[in-house]
């Protein structure tokens, strides 16, 4: 069945920024949040960014209105599940919570809607296994932000039928990202290598072999990274870099991924970064 | 501190060759000689070129260990100096600022199995072809994600290939001293062990036409 109604739930950055995405292909979208208010909210932060692409003279304003015009708000599960075709799911990074939307969704739902989420950390496999529709259920992980970010990880399950993913594939090319598929393993393929990359530096750093300056000055010197591995850390945040080395750390038991020293310190002692002026480098004016 | 005005470059690879123009342009008396001794402020020996080996920089009469990676794109290079057990830190100072005279990025390092850049590429690679063995996705698509959802120059397939699969397992070989994690993966051994090793030997993860 042809995909032209498609339902975001979770109105924050991924989740605005998928239905801007979809929105601006053409695609009937709804933005769902548990209340209106959040939903208004992300509704605005997408009318904010075509106001910035207006200005650029990327887009015109009857285009601009014309993209806002093809989201409906919502703050009802129901509602916002029953004429989709496609669920789009960036809500809160917890397994649980994914589960019990889900679970509703699988009965307000027609039968043909495929149901995707944007985790980036938990179990896809584990998500679906709630709903009768395995064979529908698929990760959609988009990059943030969701409208700049071309790659688009498509992470099919053992249940998954192929099918479902050539379709995906295609829908992929029509919202203009760059797809790839993969099984459903931690960090997929982006953020395991980005962790390998991060892990490897810090270790060197936790080892006293260089300093966090130097690590990063050499990667974009030696083959033109954008940013160096640590630099990133303490951008990303890190809290969020160290739960997410605990994660693979929990799921692969390898070495490789064990939490670096430093970072586990700097978590502890409330240095997470540029958001709170200091982590691996200091931020403060 | 040792001003260093003059450099020798002892050796006849292209890695050699570039050093010599990097001090060159940078205004240094630069010179090489393909083999046998010489002297100079500053005489950079045995420059291989290849990935994660050091070459001799002898000042002063001390010796310190230097890496050099030029970039593949872009008109940089990376100097690494490599700390060993006797190296004095006014000695490394002097490089580094000539280094960065010369218009390089000079970062100092322990002497570990592929300094600071190619050991984490090496484990990258490694990763990513272990990635690939457990069929996780496709070459081409673990290749492309990195450049499309984090911005990297290459994909790591790409990295291998242009660093070398032969110099990927030698580093993650000599780093598998330090822990079991880094010991190469079934298809990297095979490549070597089948002669693909990358863009100078035509075939790698990808193969590559005659002219590269």
């Amino acid at each position: 069945m042809e995909i032209k109604n498609v339902t975001v739930l979770g109105a924050g950055a991924m989740g605005h920024g998928i239905a801007q995405v979809f929105a601006t292909a053409g695609y009937n979208v709804v933005l769902e949040d548990i209340t209106m208010e959040f939903a208004t909210k992300g509704l605005e932060g997408i009318k904010k960014f075509l106001a910035g692409s207006i200005e650029k003279k990327r887009l015109t304003q009857a285009e601009a209105d014309a993209i806002v015009g093809r989201i409906r708000l919502s703050a009802d599960l129901t509602d916002a599940g029953a004429n989709a075709d496609l669920i789009i799911e960036a809500i809160i990074e917890d397994t649980k919570i994914k589960q019990a939307t889900f679970k509703k969704l699988d009965e307000v739902c027609p039968a043909h809607t495929i149901f995707a989420s944007n985790t980036s950390y938990q179990s896809v496999t584990e998500i679906s296994s709630i709903t009768k529709r395995p064979d529908k259920f698929v990760g959609m992980h988009f990059f943030n932000p969701p409208q700049l970010m071309k790659g688009l990880e498509i992470v099919q399950i053992d249940k998954t039928t192929p099918e479902i993913v050539t379709q995906l594939m295609a829908l992929a090319k029509k919202i203009g990202k760059d797809a790839a598929v993969c099984k459903d393993a931690p960090g997929f393929i982006a953020n395991r290598i980005l962790q390998i990359q991060r892990a490897e530096s810090l270790k060197l750093y936790d080892e006293a072999v260089a300093s966090a300056e130097d690590i990063d000055k050499a990667f974009k010197a030696a083959y033109g990274f954008r940013m160096g591995p640590i630099e990133l850390a303490d951008m990303v945040g890190l809290e969020i870099a160290l739960k997410g080395a605990q994660t693979f750390y929990d799921e692969f038991k390898r070495d490789l991924f064990r939490p670096s020293r430093a970072l586990t310190m700097k978590v502890r002692a409330g240095d997470f970064g540029r958001k709170t002026g200091q982590g691996f480098y200091s931020y403060k004016k | 501190m040792t001003a260093i005005n003059s450099v020798l470059v002892i050796g006849k690879t292209d890695q050699a060759k570039k050093v010599e123009t990097l001090f060159a342009k940078g205004g240094f008396a630069a010179s090489r000689i393909d083999a046998g001794k010489g002297t100079a402020d500053l005489v950079i020996e045995n420059v291989t070129g290849t990935p994660g080996e050091k070459s001799k920089a002898t000042i002063a009469g001390a010796h310190v260990g230097i890496n050099f990676i030029f970039n593949p794109t872009e008109d940089k290079c990376l100097v690494q100096l490599v700390k060993e057990l006797d190296t004095k830190a006014e000695n490394v100072q002097a490089i580094k600022q000539a280094a960065e005279k010369a218009g390089a990025v000079a970062v100092v390092c322990e002497d570990v199995a592929g300094f600071i850049v190619d050991r984490v590429i090496a484990s990258v690679v490694n990763e990513a072809a272990y990635m690939l063995e457990t069929n996780l996705a496709s070459m081409d698509d673990i290749n492309k994600i990195p450049k499309v959802c984090l911005n990297w120059p290459m994909g790591p397939f790409e990295f291998a290939d242009y660093v070398g699969i032969d110099n990927i397992v030698n580093i993650l070989d000599a780093a598998s001293k330090y822990g079991q994690q880094y010991l190469p993966c079934r298809t990297l051994r095979q490549m070597v062990a089948a002669g693909k090793l990358g863009r100078k030997t035509g075939r790698g993860f990808y193969e590559y036409p005659k002219a590269v």
